[in-house]
Formats: C-alpha cells, sequence, structure tokens
C-alpha cells in the first residue's frame, strides 16, 4: 500500500513509544525509518521487526578509551543513537566499535538522519572483510555492509561533509510502498498509544457537546 | 511591555541554525531591534491575547493571489436542485493550478457535530493539485466524503469538511429566494454560512507530504494550502447558497450583496488539536512569534510621522473599537476581558484626543499609555501598530517557515547546558512540583477517532500514555541529573546513562537557539487553559471572532471582510493597481456592513 512519509513517520514514532521506547528515541527512529524508505530500503519491515524483537532494558555499559567507544550487542534504537551522538561530539578523532549489532540497516537510517541533521559523513569499516561503507545524507554507498550484522565487528567514524555529500536533494519524494501485512502491524502496535474512550472522557476530555444543530 | 532585551542567538529562519554559537543575530538581513523578553511573550496568557496581524498567514496568503490577480474558475458544477452534488472550483497560485473538489451531502440533525468525532458532514472537500479529471473526481467522492476512513494520493493536498450554520444558511437561501437580502442583524450575528470542522495537511490519510509542496512558490510560507483550501471553501458556500435561491425561485432570487459576501467569512470550530502542534513544533513555533516580535520591535524604533500615517492610525483604534463593540461571546470569562477591552480602547482614543501622541517615537508613546492596560489591550496594540508600517513588515513573512527540526548538541557541556537552564527556565523554579494541582492534568489521544483530549491526572486512567509535555517536571528531572557533574562533562556522556533526559536536554538546548520555542508556562497544571494556546495558533492564521465554547474549544471565523475572489478579480486602471492592493489588503478589525 501507498503511504505518506508523514504517516511512516508518526506511526513508527508511536509504535516505538508502545513498546516502551522513550520520545527522543520514538521520534529519531520515526525520522530514520523515513530516510530508509525515501532511499529505497523497506524501512518499515526492518522497523517491524526491530520493534518486535526489542527489549527496552536499561543501556548496556559502554567502554571508553581515549576516543573510542566499545560497544558489544548494541540495540540501535538505545545504545546506536548514543554511540551517534558521541560520534558526533567527537568528530575526527572518535570512533565507535560495535560487535554483534542489531538491526544493522536501521542503524544506517539513524546515520543517514544524522548526517543530515549534522552535515557529516559516516565512514564504516567491517572488520576481516574489508568492507566500507559511506553514509551521507543522500544515502549509502554499500547498502549491504550491515545486512550480517550480529556476526560482524564494525568501526564508525564520523567527518563534516563537504562537496556533493553537503547537498540534499530535496526532490527524492516518490511514492512510498509498504506492504499491508507490515503496515498493519505496525499500527496495531502504535494504536496502544491511544487511551481508551470513556463516556466521561467523551463528554470532558474536549470540553466540546455532541451535536451542532445551530 | 517594557522589559526589552537582544537575546545573542535569534534568526528568523534564514541563517544557518546547525551551529548555535553560530546564529546571525539579524532579521532577514536587518539588525534586530530590541525585542521584548521570551519571559514576557511566551506566558499563556499573553499567547492567549493575541489578535490577528498582517502576517497572518490568511493576510499574506490574500496579498500574494491579489497581487497576482488570481482568477477563479468553476470548470465543474454537477449539484442537482437541492445543492447536492460536487463541483470544482480553481484557482491559480504563483503559476500552478490549485482545486477545491466539494462535495455536497444531506445530513440528518443528529449527526451533525464539528467534534472530531464526526463521521458525516454537510460538505466535505479537498484541495487537488492541478485540475481534476472526471475520473478523479469520482474516485475520490467516496474517500473525501469518508475524510479520516478514506485513503488518499500525493494529488491530494490537503482534506477539509463543513456543516451548515442552520441558522443563517436557510436564512440567507430563502431571503434570497424571496428577491431580498439578509437580515443584517443575523448575518453580524454569525458572519458565516458554514463552519469548517478540520483541515488536514500534511500526509495524512496517504495526501501530498508538506515537504512535497513546501518549495513550491506560492505554499512555501506556513499553512499556505491549507489556507487557500479555506479561501476557496468560503467561495464555495457564498456559491451555493446563491445556487440554491436561484433553484428555488429562479430568476426571481437576487443574488447575496458584495459588502454581504465580504462580510460573511467561513466559521471554524477548533478543539484541542490545535495545542499539541505549537508544543510539538518548537522551531517553527519561534519563528511566528519572532517574526511578530521583529514586527512589533519595529514600530518602536519609527522616529516620526507624517500626517497620513496619524491618520490612518486614529482610523484603525477607531476601527479597533467598533470591532470590539461588534464582538460579542456567550464565554463569561472572554466577555468580561472583551468588555475591559472596550473600556481601555475607549480612555485610549480619548486620551490621544486631549494629548496627542508624541512627535518623537510616537508609536513607542502608544505602548507607554497601554502600559497598565490589560493583555488583550496591550496586544490589540501590536497588531493595531504593526499594520502602520507595511514596508518594514512583510517582508517577515518570508521568515516564517523554518524547516529544522529540534537536533541535539551532544558536544555541549554541563555547564553550558546549567546556564541555558538559568537562562531560559527560571519559570520552572515557579512551579510547586510537590502539589497535586502542578500537574492535575495530562494530554492524550483518545482511541476515539484520535481526538486530542485532557484527562484529569489524579481522577481518570491513561496518564501512561499521555503526551510529553510536562515540562517543569522534565526540567526538574534534568536539573537533579546535573547537580553534581563536572562542568566539562559533554551531554553525549550524560545520556549515554540517562537516555530518559535525551527529550528534555535536547528542548532545552532547542530553546537557547531559538528563545521563542517555549511556553513558559505549565501545561499540566490546574491552571491551563487551553484555549489560549489555540488562540495563539489561531491569530498567526488570522482567525478572528475568537468565540470559546469551553476552556478547550472555540469557534473563529477565517477571512471574516476578506476579498471575495470577485472582489479579486475586480479590473483596475494600471495606476491604481498600488492602492488597489493596499485596499484589498485592508481587512483587519473588519466593521459589519451598512444595510444592503
Amino acid at each position: 500500500m501507498m503511504v505518506s512519509a508523514n504517516e511512516i513517520h508518526h506511526t513508527i514514532r508511536k509504535a516505538s513509544l508502545a513498546i516502551g521506547l522513550d520520545h527522543d528515541r520514538a521520534t529519531d527512529i520515526g525520522a530514520a525509518v523515513v530516510w530508509l524508505a525515501r532511499h529505497g530500503q523497506d524501512g518499515c519491515a526492518i522497523a517491524e521487526a526491530m520493534l518486535a524483537a526489542t527489549d527496552t532494558a536499561p543501556p548496556l555499559v559502554m567502554t571508553k578509551a581515549k576516543d573510542q567507544l566499545k560497544l558489544s550487542s548494541p540495540r540501535p534504537a538505545i545504545e546506536g543513537i548514543a554511540a551517534i551522538d558521541w560520534l558526533i561530539a567527537n568528530p575526527d578523532d572518535g570512533c565507535v566499535v560495535m560487535s554483534d549489532v542489531s538491526d544493522g540497516v536501521l542503524l544506517l537510517g539513524l546515520l543517514g538522519v544524522a548526517a543530515g541533521q549534522y552535515n557529516s559523513v559516516f565512514q564504516i569499516s567491517v572488520d576481516g572483510k574489508n568492507h566500507k561503507a559511506r553514509v551521507t545524507m543522500t544515502g549509502c554507498t554499500n547498502w549491504t555492509i550491515l545486512s550480517d550484522s550480529r556476526n560482524q565487528t564494525m568501526s564508525l567514524t564520523c567527518f563534516p561533509a563537504s562537496g556533493e555529500d553537503a547537498i540534499s536533494n530535496p526532490d527524492h519524494y516518490d511514492d512510498l510502498i509498504v506492504a499491508k501485512d507490515v503496515w498493519e502491524k505496525l499500527a496495531a502496535l502504535a494504536y496502544k498509544t491511544y487511551v481508551p474512550s470513556s463516556e466521561q472522557s467523551r463528554l470532558s476530555g474536549a470540553g466540546a457537546g455532541l451535536n451542532d444543530n445551530d | 511591555m517594557s522589559n526589552a532585551i537582544t537575546p545573542p542567538h535569534m534568526e528568523l529562519g534564514k541563517a544557518d541554525t546547525n551551529t548555535p554559537n553560530g546564529t546571525q543575530a539579524n532579521a532577514c538581513g536587518r539588525p534586530l531591534p530590541d525585542l521584548r523578553h521570551p519571559d514576557v511573550v511566551m506566558t499563556l496568557a499573553r499567547l492567549g491575547s493575541f489578535f490577528p496581524h498582517r502576517l497572518s498567514f490568511m493576510r499574506s496568503f490574500i496579498r500574494r493571489i491579489a497581487k497576482e490577480n488570481a482568477s477563479l474558475t468553476m470548470p465543474v458544477c454537477a449539484l442537482d436542485a437541492d445543492g447536492y452534488g460536487h463541483l470544482v472550483l480553481t484557482l491559480p497560485v504563483s503559476g500552478y493550478d490549485y482545486s477545491l473538489i466539494a462535495y455536497s451531502r444531506p445530513l440528518n440533525a443528529d449527526e451533525r457535530t464539528d467534534r472530531v468525532i464526526a463521521t458525516k458532514w454537510d460538505a466535505s472537500f479537498c484541495l487537488f493539485d492541478g485540475i481534476p479529471t472526471e475520473e478523479d473526481i469520482t474516485a475520490l467522492a467516496d474517500q473525501v466524503t469518508k475524510q479520516e476512513a478514506g485513503r488518499y494520493h500525493h494529488k491530494v493536498l490537503t482534506l477539509s469538511r463543513a456543516n451548515k450554520s442552520l441558522r443563517l444558511f436557510h436564512h440567507v437561501v430563502e431571503s434570497l429566494a424571496s428577491g431580498v437580502q439578509p437580515d443584517l442583524q443575523q448575518i453580524k450575528a454569525i458572519g458565516y454560512l458554514m463552519r469548517t470542522t478540520a483541515v488536514y495537511g500534511n500526509g495524512k490519510f496517504g495526501i501530498a507530504d508538506r515537504d512535497r509542496i513546501a518549495g513550491r512558490p506560492g505554499l512555501e510560507g506556513p499553512f499556505q494550502a491549507e489556507m487557500l483550501t479555506v479561501f476557496l471553501i468560503r467561495e464555495f458556500t457564498l456559491f451555493l447558497a446563491d445556487y440554491c435561491a436561484r433553484q428555488i425561485s429562479g430568476e426571481a432570487a437576487i443574488g447575496l450583496a458584495p459588502s454581504y459576501r465580504r462580510y460573511l467569512g467561513i466559521g471554524n470550530s477548533t478543539g484541542l488539536g490545535m495545542a499539541p502542534f505549537l508544543v510539538n513544533h518548537p522551531a517553527l513555533l519561534h519563528s511566528w512569534i519572532m517574526a511578530r516580535e521583529v514586527a512589533f520591535a519595529r514600530t518602536q524604533s519609527v522616529p516620526c510621522i507624517n500626517d497620513d500615517q496619524y491618520h490612518r492610525f486614529e482610523t484603525l483604534l477607531d476601527r479597533a473599537y467598533h470591532s470590539c463593540h461588534d464582538w460579542q461571546v456567550e464565554d463569561q470569562i472572554q466577555m468580561d476581558r472583551i468588555i475591559i477591552l472596550r473600556e481601555e480602547l475607549a480612555k485610549l482614543k480619548a486620551d490621544i484626543s486631549a494629548r496627542p501622541l508624541n512627535q518623537e517615537y510616537p508609536f513607542k508613546d502608544v505602548v507607554s499609555r497601554c502600559a497598565s492596560y490589560s493583555l488583550e489591550t496591550q496586544e490589540l496594540m501590536v497588531s493595531l501598530l504593526i499594520e502602520l508600517i507595511p514596508d518594514q513588515v512583510d517582508g517577515l513573512v518570508d521568515c516564517m517557515a523554518n524547516p529544522h527540526t529540534p537536533k541535539l548538541i551532544p558536544s555541549m557541556t554541563i555547564a553550558e547546558l546549567r546556564h541555558i537552564l538559568d537562562d531560559h527556565y527560571r519559570w520552572v523554579d515557579a512551579v510547586d512540583r510537590s502539589a497535586e494541582t502542578s500537574d492535575a492534568h495530562f494530554w492524550y489521544t483518545s482511541e476515539e477517532k484520535l481526538e486530542p483530549r485532557l484527562g484529569r491526572r489524579y481522577e481518570e486512567p491513561g496518564q501512561e500514555l499521555e503526551m510529553p509535555f510536562n515540562i517543569p517536571r522534565y526540567v526538574g528531572a534534568l536539573k537533579s541529573a546535573i547537580t553534581d557533574l563536572p562542568d566539562h562533562q559533554i551531554v553525549a556522556e550524560l545520556l549515554m546513562g540517562r537516555p530518559d533526559l535525551r527529550h528534555i536536554v535536547r528542548r532545552v538546548q532547542t530553546t537557547a537557539i531559538y528563545p521563542y520555542a517555549e511556553i513558559r508556562d505549565n501545561l499540566v497544571g490546574d491552571a491551563c487553559r487551553p484555549i489560549d494556546l489555540l488562540r495563539c495558533k489561531l491569530s498567526f492564521f488570522g482567525a478572528s471572532k475568537f468565540d470559546p465554547k469551553s476552556d478547550r474549544w472555540t469557534r473563529i471565523t477565517l477571512y471574516q471582510g476578506a476579498p471575495t475572489a470577485a472582489d479579486l478579480m475586480a479590473e483596475t486602471e494600471p495606476d491604481l493597481a498600488a492602492s488597489r492592493l493596499a485596499e484589498l489588503d485592508d481587512w483587519i478589525f473588519v466593521l459589519s456592513p451598512s444595510e444592503a
């Protein structure tokens, strides 16, 4: 089915809230999924799988040594966002090393949004395979680089964007297609953020009557 | 009205905002004047006293189409003898055609409610990008008449619906069918033929996302597609009344008098849905308020005025005075405020008659004379004074869109964060968070058609699903969390262990860049009147005749006194073009027409 970017953003945001993520996380994940969808990735399916599997336990301890931050089994929605924040705060010389990353493509989405917001470029290197990718606001040079992220150790660096990397692509507004079953699952999750209606809330919650024949 | 400052990081959305320390203290290329402090402006009481002004989105929309000599056409009219069916109205704006597809349907009285929970309406609309084909119109009919329950595509830019004012619509139709103009008193008392109950944009239900059209000439400003929609809905209602009268009496029917057509706006019922928008779009709110404050500040630095300007000031003051006497509402709190406003305007008029304005900085003198008056009067004077320097104000419209979403500044130190809290969140200290009254309310979305509602936290279920509007509590938690942290620690490191604080840290940092971004009042406290938020937003739309029906919903009138499409299309001699545009733009503090 065809959906708008705004629908994706808010449905993912609410679905993220429904599983217990904080408001800022939910907002960032919504933006990441829109970014993925606008770059031809099935962001909603990725998000649906992530939301079904993510636990919202407190963040794992992240070890920091000099300019390096190390994370094992990070969840992009929780430690991943924190790591990106840290990297943005330590451009040029900061490096994040992650192993056993769940939902690698979602991480790419979060990096893509951050690249746009901070006018930055992220460089991903996967150990042992000589795989590299760059994530800019306009896309990723290798979308499959984190497809096996559970079994990989990757390092992530960040530097300021320049030249073509610093130019956004405002015409990238194709219709966005989502599988109906995926959308229904996401919508069902989002629905959990709504408060059941009662006669009292119906009458007093909006401060308005029920008939306007005047 | 004093306490002016020049905040360090104020810009209007034109300058680069990526680096908070790199923002330019300018307003569309000009140095910033002294502005009223956000602590003064951003209170619910003051925001809830705003009036429409020349930067309001309806005003700027009308200015644009007047300049462009936009010409309305009706490529399709398929209404039956009762006025049911559909029609299409097309208006070109800045080189693009936009069409309102209107579907008119019978409606049982017991189904007519202005609330979001309605499922049927007298009329349903969509704004179509271009001119629709018969296939488009047919395909959209089943969807648009169901509104939120339909599915749409990107050729649909907005979605809306409206109900008839039963008091006025039938009276107007019957009068015109009888060959007489409707009763002026009824026209004045109601002011519209139909009330819209929502106008959806930005991707809702599959319609076009805002960013798809945001760069298009004519629709760059905030809510311009929505303002266009409502303008065309008003034209539809005026046409429908004439049409229905002709169906009854044929050639014996007369058309609604031009002065009445211009006076009639479009009604609107607005509830809590408007309020979360302001909280959820802090950067945009800042840009709106900032533009208005810059405009106001520029009035204060006008060193002297000529006789024409003085006369214009007196004319507008007189109009405001009379307009307030036409403003009658049932809500006792608002009516009391209106009565005080009338008294204060009368006093001001008398004062100025007895003692003309200072020759030096006359508009400063106006503000000084109003310093002890009510917020209603003070804010009305802001709207009035802005009107007097159009050349210095109108360009600010281009600064009112703000594409920037709030973002975290993870490299900020704890010392800097403390500094922002001290500068911008002192108001939180006045909230006694130990008292139940401090968080008596919670904002939520009801599962019933997703209607935004306000609940009593200690009496009703659902607070665990509340919208994140308890700013005093979040700020309190942040202050506690950073109390013992070293000054040099960066925010990113704090948030590794406290992800729950990231939302409020981002918000606080945003306020440092955009000082008018935060409403500096407790939105969940017992004393919060959501209606204040509604009035603020509606003033930026340009709505008049604010008519609260409770503390959380209101009726208003849109485009009352604005030129109709026929006014815009009237031919003018080229050398009169400038005065024609000024006349078409002159509809603030609208006065009721004389008997037609």
